[in-house]
């Protein structure tokens, strides 16, 4: 199994999200973030003062899948998030030890 | 109903199996339509049987046959006979101290026979003594005691302790008392639910619950002596129609409650999604394609709950007021304000005998709410008990009048307390007389898991988020503080969800509704134009900022066209944030407001024209700076004098957004001015690959220089990107064009350059028209193909944003030529551009321009504002249009009033 984590930009989330569920990725963990990467965030003047925004808003989304789907999911996330300009995000994959259902305590591939 | 629960089981050992039967035959009876009280009640009856039972049962294990010096007494919710089927059992052993040994012996037999029963029981082993010492010390012990029962036993016993009781603790103090269970039921209230419109309520501890019933009748027995409202309403304590409304409120509670706990088989007290569903089907709501049946059952929920709320607060503090303090104060002569109003230290109130005269009449009613507001009072207890009767009785025109209208935006303007006031009059039924949609979302629920508040409460709770922004630091704070019309903000914010519960989309009904209270309201055009708008677009910054990329300019231009003014736009942001915050705590997070306020800047700079206008200066210290640059680099050269005269004359707003160099440049060329009536610099950038015209003339040279340098460029083909007029305070101008030219991309030659100067030159000192240089260029057949589908034109005019100037926005696809168009209009309705900013994005351009009229002041006639409007659109429109075939144009025209 495999933890997928991509960080978005938050209007591609819906794009993402309906692509994911097409390929059969049926649960998944959206969260509101902030942070930035080479995109160092920016200023902007309203009437004298510079507000910065020095964290970029981002979303973040969590899948959890079988090896043998991961690739696909990357791809997808890689097709649907990219915009082609600085910010688009990133993606983590990481091998996963372990998925416990908490209702019914099935473990594994069953339990995603 | 009751007769079969009340026979008694064969025999009299209970057991767990008896005992379900009994309660079942009472679930029975519920589902069969008992009332709260009649199951409340028989299940008191219920346990005190077993009770009583039971202690007979057991007294042999006292060892002897006389119970005298030991009584089984009920507290709390069970001493009052209030038991809901899973409530739990308060029980005191109340004994005389030499009887110690046989009451120890008693409680533990019956106490591990109520356990196998499964009974959850509070127990305590006291003798008067204790119990008086106790109830000194803790308060819920003290309460609890207050409402002690007789169930078995030594009567005299209990008797005795009663009256010690009565005379040495809960007749003490009970001024105290009451503010202690006031207190400890408000730190309650931060636990259970601050507001009675949670969406999955506490039916006991949350606000408006079985909880302030019982504060309100613990009130009553320690100041009064009784709790019940009967007696209450015959001692004239509490009227009869809120004895009446009380009962009503705590019958549908209690069945409610019965029914959570009977379903359940558990203390469950939670009214959740689930249950609403359930109960609201149990009790015959129907769907409707507007309202579901649970919405319509939980209407009914909250208003019980918001009258229990009112009514307890008033009780209680009717019955506090009796201090030496208050007795006092009652006699100083309150302060009296436009001889109807009196204001004591603590509260506004009209004094009895001029109510009948002043409250019917709506003027008055409003100027009391709005002193109220004023003077940081609450209207006095009293009176709001009588306010509802008497605002019922004025006749909805009353309500259309200009005095009632007057004090209406009076308390929307604020400042402070506007959203406590609205609350206050919305509590009163006052504020639906004045907007009448808003009666239909009293304690409407919105069924779904995002929202925790219901409409009304969430519309009133916006308007406090948006005055509580007024005191932040961010961005959303310091444009709260900009705006000017926050009444129009405010009365938005209460409106906006307005049109929820019916059947179509609620921004639609919204924007009617909006329409309907501006009409009522007497607002002007301008007013209502925006009223409408903030109602009917609600969601769209939110929309736009947290679902499409504000980065790309596409989705920020058609935002700005769909907002139109500065004014707008910073409504529409703090109306956004305030919405968002009022949704429910925690709702509006850092990241949402990152992404609100990135649209924000971006936006007003496409509206305002950003930096370089007239309102975005700050920072006076800075320009002295850079003059002060520019003067040393000078000096040498020019005559000192000179110099600071001239560096004088540039506003500083031009210095800010201005590199030394070209102020430098500038000021070279300007020197040179003496020479020649009009010269021009050119200049081209590498890197760009566009051309810099300067043109530094004397505004008295011709009129509307402006536009006949547009319209040269326009006749030679070049794109114009860029504009910026300066005109210095002696008269000079300084206008800056930077231009593309598409006949000499890769190189443009210092021929080019000569020709478009010269032109420019000729046309100002009047040697030949752009007509002639346009017809000239025509010849050449410059027919552009144009895009198939355009945007509408917008075009405003707006005296709001600026003290000194009237703003002209244009929003239009861009064409060859078009700005010549737009600047000839605003010449020929004889005004003078005093600066612009000439954006082209894309393929659209916004143009912002800073006019006065001839006098040298801001258009201040409305019908002129609009008849601008529409003539620059019309002459856009009919240029654009000769172009190419297009969709219908919709025109859009929308003008402003100061």
């Amino acid at each position: 199994m495999r933890k997928i984590e991509a960080i978005i930009k938050p209007f591609k989330l819906e794009e993402v999200k309906d692509a994911l569920t097409e390929l059969g990725v049926y649960g998944m963990t959206v969260s509101e973030v902030r942070g930035f990467g080479r995109q160092k965030g920016h200023k902007e003047a309203y009437r004298g003062t510079e507000y910065t925004i020095e964290f970029v808003p981002k979303t973040k989304i969590e899948v959890v899948v079988s090896d043998a789907l991961s690739d696909k999911v990357v791809e997808t996330i890689i097709r649907t998030a990219k915009t082609g300009s600085i910010g688009d995000g990133k993606i983590f994959v990481s091998n996963l030890e372990g998925v416990v259902r908490i209702r019914t305590g099935e473990s594994g591939d069953r339990a995603l | 109903m009751m007769e079969s629960v009340l026979s008694r089981p064969a025999g009299n050992q209970w057991s767990r199996d008896t005992l379900d039967a009994r309660r079942h035959a009472i679930a029975g009876a519920h589902t069969r339509g008992a009332t709260g009280v009649e199951v409340v009640t028989a299940l008191t009856d219920l346990t005190d049987e077993i009770l009583r039972e039971c202690y007979h049962a057991n007294r042999g294990a006292a060892g002897e046959s006389d119970p005298s010096g030991v009584a089984l007494v009920a507290l709390g919710g069970y001493g009052r006979r209030e038991l809901a089927p899973y409530s739990d059992i308060d029980l005191m052993f109340l004994y005389a101290p030499p009887r110690e040994q046989q009451a120890r012996a008693l409680s533990t037999a019956i106490l591990h026979t109520l356990w196998d029963l499964g009974f959850q029981i509070g127990h305590s082993l006291r003798t008067i003594a204790d119990s008086l010492e106790m109830g000194r010390a803790d308060l819920t012990v003290r309460t609890a005691l207050m409402e002690a029962r007789w169930l078995a036993g030594d009567r005299a016993l209990f008797s005795e302790f009663t009256q010690d009781y009565r005379v040495k603790v809960s007749g003490k103090g009970v001024q105290e008392f009451i503010a202690l269970k006031r207190e400890e039921r408000r730190l309650e209230y931060g636990r259970f639910g601050s507001t009675n419109f949670l969406l999955e309520p506490n039916l006991k501890k949350g606000r408006g619950g079985l909880r302030d019933l019982h504060l309100l009748k613990w009130t009553a027995l320690a100041r009064y002596g009784t709790p019940s409202f009967e007696e209450l309403t015959a001692g004239g304590l509490l009227s009869a129609g809120d004895a009446t409304a009380l009962g009503e409120a705590q019958e549908f509670l209690w069945r409610v409650r019965n029914d959570l706990h009977f379903y359940a088989s558990r203390a469950q007290d939670i009214l959740t999604f689930d249950e609403q569903i359930r109960i609201a089907g149990l009790r015959g709501f129907k769907d409707l394609p507007h309202l579901l049946a649970v919405e319509q059952f939980m209407q009914q929920y909250y208003r019980h709950s918001t009258r229990i709320c009112d009514l307890t607060a008033r009780f209680v503090s009717q019955a506090m007021q009796r201090t030496a303090w208050q007795r006092l104060a009652a006699w100083l002569p309150a302060r009296r304000i436009e001889r109807d109003f009196a204001l004591t230290r603590d509260d506004i109130t009209v004094p009895p005998e001029l109510r009948a005269d002043a409250l019917s009449d709506s003027g008055r009613i409003l100027r009391l709410f709005h002193l109220a507001q004023m003077y940081g009072l609450n209207v006095a207890d009293d009176l709001v008990q009588e306010l509802p009767e008497r605002i019922a009785a004025v006749p909805d025109a009353a309500f259309r009048s200009d005095v009632a209208r007057r004090w209406f935006l009076a308390i929307l303007s604020g400042p402070g307390r506007v959203a406590e006031t609205l609350a206050a009059m919305h509590r009163v039924c006052l504020l639906e007389r004045i907007i009448p949609a808003f009666g239909t979302v009293r304690g409407l629920m919105q069924f779904n898991a995002y929202h925790k508040y219901t409409v009304d409460q969430h519309s009133l709770l916006a308007v406090g988020q948006a005055e509580d922004l007024g005191s932040e630091k961010g961005l959303a704070g310091r444009v709260y503080r900009e705006i000017r019309r926050k009444d129009l903000l405010h009365l938005a914010l209460l409106l906006h969800d307005v049109g929820k519960g019916q059947e179509e989309d609620h921004s639609l009904i919204g924007e009617r509704i909006a329409l309907d209270a501006a009409n009522l309201l007497g607002l002007g055009e301008h007013e209502t134009q925006l009223l409408v708008f903030l109602v009917r677009q609600h969601l769209l910054m939110a929309n736009t900022a947290l679902r499409r990329d504000s980065s790309d300019e596409k989705v920020v231009l058609r935002f700005a066209r769909q907002v139109g003014t500065p004014e707008a736009l910073k409504m529409l942001f703090v109306l956004t944030a305030a919405d968002i915050s009022a949704v429910g705590p925690g709702v509006m997070t850092p990241w949402k407001d990152t992404l609100l306020g990135d649209l924000f800047l971006k936006t007003h700079k496409e509206l305002a024209g950003g930096e370089e206008t007239e309102t975005a200066y700050e920072g006076g210290a800075h320009a002295q700076a850079i003059r002060q640059a520019a003067l040393s680099r000078l000096e040498p050269r020019y005559p000192s004098a000179w110099l600071t005269r001239q560096l004088e004359a540039w506003p500083d707003h031009y210095l800010l957004a201005m590199p030394v160099e070209r102020l430098v440049t500038h000021l070279e060329w300007l020197a040179k001015l003496a020479e020649a009536p009009v010269l021009v610099d050119a200049q081209y950038d590498q890197a760009l690959r566009t051309t810099d015209y300067t043109v530094y003339t004397n505004d008295s040279l011709t009129p509307g220089i402006f536009s006949k340098i547009a319209g040269v460029l326009a006749s030679k083909g070049v794109q114009i990107l860029d504009a910026q007029i300066v005109t210095l305070t002696d008269g000079v101008v300084v206008d800056v064009f930077r231009v593309t030219d598409p006949d000499c991309s890769e190189d443009v030659h210092a021929r080019r350059f000569r020709d478009i100067s010269g032109a420019i030159v000729g046309v100002l000192e009047g040697r030949y028209s752009v007509e002639d240089l346009l017809q000239e260029a025509t010849r050449f057949g410059q027919a552009r193909q144009g895009v198939p589908l355009r945007e509408p034109t917008v075009v405003q005019v707006d005296n709001e944003t600026s003290d000194r100037y009237t703003i002209i926005d244009v929003f239009a696809d861009d064409r060859q030529g078009l700005l010549y168009v737009i600047t000839s209009a605003i010449f020929d309705f004889g005004l003078s551009v005093h600066a612009a900013r000439i954006s082209t994005k894309l393929d659209q351009v916004v143009d912002v321009f800073y006019v006065t009229d001839r006098t040298g002041g801001k258009v201040a006639d409305l019908g002129r504002c609009r008849l601008i409007s529409e003539e620059i659109t019309g002459r856009i429109e009919g240029f654009l249009g000769k172009a190419q075939t297009t969709r219908q144009v919709v025109h859009r025209a929308r003008t402003q009033r100061k």
